[in-house]
């Protein structure tokens, strides 16, 4: 049985012919199921745990990073395959996924090409993608063993999946070597007008984040503060739906 | 051994210490790596090195294979082939199987070579 979980932002009126075409997609497939709409007081991972029990076999995502962030825990603990149907911004992991927005993600349901990747851990809260500090005063330690070090300018990024925005320099990191990747940009200027684009790339097990005072990091696009952020990797934890296009 | 793009780093699945970036303690790599900016403390690889032009490496280093263009004071232990090119310069002992060392580079130590390691050359500059 599928299980879908609606975010809330989903029910506003500009999404709701995209609902429509959805929904009937999913019929006209043959993959139509349980529907649990996210909401202020409702735990969407107390649910996800109880419909495992009772026999769930996927669990798929209608919304965007944000929605995943909320139940990513509770479907790594089942250990259900995670599918992903994005409506409307903030898709960054549709897209490393190779899921396209709206209707035609239901194809890509449909076809059921599961793959299994890694997840790293942040103070403990599970991640999928990445987090991302820019912060000059920030230390990056990897394995307890080697700290780096950068001239103002650098921004950190431990990454699980290969980052889609911005410079990106390197071959694409792969979410299932068990390994995250630690990501050192540094801008020089390379003449009057330009700036050259330095990546260093340190495959990591472990890593921490420190600095003197509390500060930002973007983790699956969500903010968390902290002095001292904790990163490890949980090798082939979630089982997730892929596209063709997917970027791994 | 090792394909560029335009920031110099290496592609593929290598570790890449970029310019502009330091790393100081007990650096271990099972693949291969590239290092164009500076590290201090210790260099342990199981693949291939290549220390850039820019590179500047305070430490002793161990690798299967190594290709040096930049600056390393320490040790060299290199378990097949050491190529520096003319731009490198070492200070301190270098051990290697196979070592080629182009016109222009420097070396300030002792150089060991062969698998028995039989024959000590004393190089100055």
């Amino acid at each position: 049985m599928y299980l879908y979980i609606y975010d809330e932002f989903i029910q506003d009126k500009r999404y709701l012919r995209d609902i429509a075409l959805v929904e009937n997609r999913l019929t006209d497939l043959g993959i139509a199921g349980k529907i649990i709409r996210m909401a202020l007081f409702r735990q969407a991972g107390e649910q996800i745990r109880d419909e495992a029990r009772r026999g769930a076999s996927t669990v798929v995502v209608v919304g965007n990073d944000r929605t995943v962030c909320q139940i990513l825990d509770a479907v790594a603990d089942v250990d259900l395959p995670l599918g992903l149907i994005p409506i409307g911004p903030n898709n960054r992991l549709a897209k490393m996924l190779g899921i396209p927005e709206g209707v035609a993600a239901c194809d890509i349901l449909s076809a059921r090409m599961i793959e299994r990747v890694d997840t790293g851990l942040l103070n403990g809260k599970r991640f999928v993608t990445g987090v991302r500090v820019d912060h000059p005063e920030a230390t990056l330690t990897c394995e307890g063993q080697y700290t780096v070090s950068f001239d103002a300018g650098g921004q950190i990024e431990i990454c699980n999946f290969t980052p889609i925005d911005g410079e990106s320099v390197g071959a694409p990191s792969d979410p299932r070597d068990g390994m995250l990747e630690a990501r050192v940009a540094v801008s020089k200027r390379s003449g009057f007008f330009s700036h050259k684009l330095h990546a260093t790339k340190l495959p990591v097990r472990f890593a921490s984040i420190d600095a003197p005072s509390m500060i930002s990091a973007f983790c699956d696009g969500q903010l968390v503060q902290s002095k001292r952020f904790e990163i490890s990797v949980e090798p082939l934890r979630l089982k997730v739906i892929t596209g063709r296009e997917r970027m791994f | 051994m090792f394909k560029r793009n335009e920031s110099g780093a290496a592609t593929g699945g290598e570790t890449v210490i970029a310019q502009g970036v330091k790393v100081e303690g007990d650096f271990t790599s099972k693949g291969d790596v590239v290092i164009e900016g500076e590290v201090a403390g210790s260099v342990s690889v199981d693949g291939d090195l290549k220390v850039g032009q820019s590179a500047r490496i305070a430490a002793d280093v161990t690798a299967k294979n190594a290709v040096v263009a930049g600056e390393v004071q320490g040790n060299l232990n290199v378990a097949e082939t050491l190529d520096l090119t003319a731009s490198a310069k070492v200070v301190g002992d270098i051990s290697a199987t196979i070592l080629t060392v182009a016109s222009g580079s420097t070396i300030n130590g002792r150089v060991s070579m062969g698998q028995s390691q039989k024959k000590k050359t004393e190089v100055g500059e």
